[in-house]
């Protein structure tokens, strides 16, 4: 890792510790919690388009899918919540593994993305329409919150956004940091070279369809696992959760942020989170100036924000170096 | 020793016979040479070889055992590795890590290796960076290493595809029209290039159209047209064989200047 690199992370790092002590509003703690969450959904997507270089329109359904495992396993099985996260990513891994198969066996690019799209409305049917299962658009309430209990040691409730802030921001490193070793790789180089030329990777051994399959599947089990987070957070899940409201929302974090890189997703999400709520004071046209906002980003910075402040970078790094050049 | 046969191979494209009842046999160690008029089938012959494309009709046979119907990944994974017509670098990715996307069947590292940073994930990282390093020297472009391969010039990027391909250790390196594009000096470069792999001991099958190229650097050359094998012979002998100048001048023109 370069220097630069280091930087960056400690910054990163100091910066999301300390958040909370700046923001001591409850509600902006709020926020906080919810970047952390919607990183890591970004982060998951951010697998497929970034470093799979495909389309997948239905990976809001495995956030939703996730929330719902969440949300069951403590309301109907009456278990803990921490089984909760395990059973959400298991069950988003296997049907991403499932719908995946299917799906890359025969498609790509846009052919992928209509066909994921269609998986997606499968799954948000079952969820309005299983009502002895999901109560349907009424959807589940009164989700408990984790806590942690470990023997000897003071209980540690999850309730509060601080304490689940700093919970959600562990998972996030965790993510990333498994994110960034997994693309060093074999499987990582495969990928890569997958997403740049597929024939090429075909030519010096590389299975397309068991490195799309696995990619694919590690990304919806990523999402399952945001969607536990965010329902033992808001308490409450509903089919939306799985619609296209949160693809797009994604979608515009990936894209805005930086598609390829662990940094883009996670700025693309404070982006998010943080640009909507300031323009809460516009009142209803805000998703219009939302809107005009992101284009302008994607106008301006194609490749993302990320990728542009590290150019940025790169030129103070020079600013600040001892040899001058001529 | 045959390192390659194939039999009756034929390949149709619905109406268009691309390849006819096909027979070719490699021997190891040489550097064999495919030559035809465009849309002879020389590139159907490489796809159908290496599993890119599925033959109707005909057997081929890897150091005698029967590959066809393989995928081309597993076929990479036997040893025989091949390039391209169009230019399939990596242009995003520096010139060395090019090289390294290549040696995919040759490394082996883990997630529990990179998770934890251990000294064996370590080892693997050097000797994966090392040998990158040597392809290049090899090919002579140690100093364009970091440079983006969408940076390069033409010449040194039909070079990087060469170096790709040697990244996977092939035994049976199959090239599609290296010298496309080449001036006099870069052709001679790669001769010099192509003879050293062959003295490292793989085998070579060259489909190309600079003759040139061809007549210097080939043991054996086969002339196809239709998909169907026309001569087969040593470059001397192809070089003057009636037929093959007919398909190239044409049969009027040939029959005139007699």
């Amino acid at each position: 890792m370069t220097r630069g690199k280091c930087i960056q992370y400690a910054i990163f790092f100091v910066l999301s510790v300390l958040a909370p002590v700046f923001l001591r509003n409850n509600y902006l703690r709020e926020l906080l919690v919810m970047c952390c969450i919607f990183a890591i959904l970004a982060l998951s997507l951010d697998i497929i388009t970034g470093y799979m270089g495909q389309l997948s329109f239905g990976h809001a359904a495995f956030f939703g899918l996730g929330g719902y495992a969440a949300a069951l396993v403590p309301l109907r099985l009456g278990m803990s919540c921490w089984l909760g996260f395990l059973v959400a990513i298991v069950l988003a891994a296997f049907f991403g593994f499932l719908i995946g198969y299917i799906s890359l066996k025969r498609t790509r690019g846009m052919y992928l993305a209509i066909v994921t799209y269609g998986f997606g409305w499968v799954l948000i049917i079952i969820a309005t329409n299983w009502f002895s299962l999901t109560r349907g658009t009424s959807g589940l309430y009164n989700i408990p919150w984790p806590v942690i209990a470990v023997p000897y040691l003071p209980k540690i409730v999850l309730y509060s956004n601080i304490s689940y802030y700093y919970f959600v921001l562990t998972l996030l490193i965790l993510v990333m940091y498994l994110i960034n070793r997994l693309l060093r790789t074999r499987f990582g180089r495969a990928l890569i070279t997958l997403r740049e030329s597929e024939d090429l990777a075909r030519s010096v051994g590389i299975n397309p369809l068991k490195y799309y399959i696995l990619a694919f599947t590690l990304a919806t089990a990523l999402a399952g696992l945001a969607g536990a987070a965010y329902a033992y957070h808001i308490r409450i899940v509903v089919p939306s959760l799985l619609g296209m409201h949160y693809m797009f929302i994604m979608l515009i974090m990936v894209l805005v942020g930086g598609m390829g890189t662990i940094g883009g997703p996670v700025i693309g999400s404070i982006i998010y989170i943080w640009g909507s709520e300031l323009l809460r004071f516009s009142g209803a046209i805000r998703f219009f100036i939302f809107g005009a906002i992101m284009i302008m980003f994607i106008i301006f910075m194609p490749r993302g924000v990320y990728p542009k402040l590290e150019s940025l970078g790169a030129h103070l790094g020079r600013l600040f170096s001892r040899k001058t050049r001529l | 020793m045959l390192i390659l046969e194939a039999n009756r191979l034929s390949k149709n494209f619905g109406g268009l016979r691309a390849l006819d009842s096909l027979d070719i046999e490699i021997e190891h160690g040489e550097i064999f040479g495919l030559i035809g008029p465009n849309g002879s089938g020389k590139t159907t012959l490489l796809n159908v070889t290496t599993g890119f494309l599925k033959p109707e009709v005909g057997d081929i046979k890897y150091k005698g055992k029967p590959i066809k119907g393989l995928q081309p990944y597993e076929i990479a994974a036997r040893g025989i590795i091949r390039t391209f017509q169009v230019a399939t670098t990596l242009s995003d990715l520096t010139a060395k890590e090019n090289i390294i996307a290549g040696s995919y069947l040759k490394t082996n590292d883990t997630l529990w290796g990179s998770f934890f940073n251990t000294r064996g994930y370590k080892e693997q990282k050097a000797k994966m960076s090392q040998k990158a390093n040597q392809v290049l020297t090899f090919l002579g472009m140690e100093e364009r290493r970091n440079v983006l391969a969408g940076n390069l010039a033409p010449a040194e990027q039909r070079k990087l595809e060469i170096g790709i391909a040697l990244a996977a250790e092939p035994e049976l390196l199959l090239l599609d029209e290296p010298a496309a594009g080449l001036n006099a000096e870069e052709c001679d470069e790669l001769l010099k290039i192509v003879r050293s792999i062959q003295h490292e001991g793989a085998t070579i099958i060259i489909v190309e159209h600079n003759m040139k190229v061809v007549m210097n650097l080939c043991t054996r050359i086969m002339v196809i047209d239709y998909g169907r094998k026309v001569a087969e012979g040593s470059p001397p002998e192809i070089a003057h064989n009636d037929e093959v100048i007919s398909i190239y001048l044409g049969r009027d023109v040939h029959a005139k200047s007699k």
